[in-house]
């Protein structure tokens, strides 16, 4: 149950970091590539590495940990349906080169950061 | 209506849907574990996949035929379906995946993942009747 708990608390303030950091990075940047889902999800992926290596689940408080932070709070901060979505928009506005950049970038420095995270 | 307050709602109304959207990932993960054998992390590629396609769907219909208003399309979206799909878990797998010796399984993943959510999300926005809209507009 407290696992549970963890996972909706941690879930509100992952989406609120993605609500806060899209608005304010949308007000400066007019450019197409979606700059401000793509530095939350490389951010996210490393920082979930990071902590599924740093905190093993021995014990019941490592879980909660994990599944309040790496589940609730990074999981929700992260998202890949407005990846899509934005991918999509890309693709409808005939900018392939942008569109190509971001998927790709996206899984190359996800997967990085997740190495890198999971690493240190 | 000032600024002010509707984006106090919006914050609001972020946070009621996103619990409900970590939960609803959470429990799709534990209702469908990894694949026995071969590790595949189906839960994750079915969340994100329905994900992409009710978001873009969503977005869409809320554009012209439903008028919602701004706090509820906001926490539907970025609220619930931002927080039920996820991007950190689908690269921890895959690093994983590919870590412990399933490249092969690795790449199948994210290439299903890209492939199937682009053609979902795609669709959801066709769905949603974008050409349909633009067909009225130019009647």
């Amino acid at each position: 149950m407290v696992d549970w708990i963890g996972i909706g608390l941690g879930g509100i303030a992952g989406a609120w970091m993605r609500f806060f950091v899209t608005n304010h990075i949308n007000a400066i940047w007019n450019k197409h590539f979606p700059l401000a889902t793509f530095l939350i999800n490389i951010s996210g992926a490393f920082f979930l590495g990071f902590l599924y290596a740093a905190v093993r689940p021995h014990n019941p408080l490592d879980i909660l940990l994990r599944n309040a932070i790496g589940i609730g709070f990074i999981g929700a901060y992260t998202t890949f349906s407005t990846m899509m979505y934005e991918t999509v928009t890309l693709f409808d506005l005939r900018q392939f080169k942008t569109m190509s950049l971001y998927l790709l970038a996206s899984l190359l420095f996800g997967l990085l950061g997740a190495k890198l995270g999971a690493s240190i | 209506m000032n600024a002010q307050s509707d984006r106090w709602k919006q914050y609001l109304s972020v946070a009621v849907f996103a619990i409900l959207g970590a939960l609803a990932r959470q429990g799709v993960e534990i209702l469908l574990p990894p694949i026995p054998g071969n590790g595949f992390p189906l839960a994750t590629l079915l969340i994100n996949w329905s994900g992409a396609f009710f978001l873009a769907w969503f977005y869409t219909i809320t554009i012209w035929r439903w008028r919602l208003p701004q706090w509820l399309r906001t926490g539907v979206g970025t609220g619930f379906v931002g927080s039920y799909t996820t991007f950190s878990t689908f690269m921890v797998e895959s690093d994983g995946l590919f870590a412990h010796g399933a490249p092969q399984v690795a790449v199948l993943y994210l290439a299903l993942s890209l492939l199937g959510g682009f053609a979902l999300a795609l669709l959801g926005v066709r769905l949603a009747g974008e050409k349909t809209e633009e067909k009225i507009l130019d009647q």
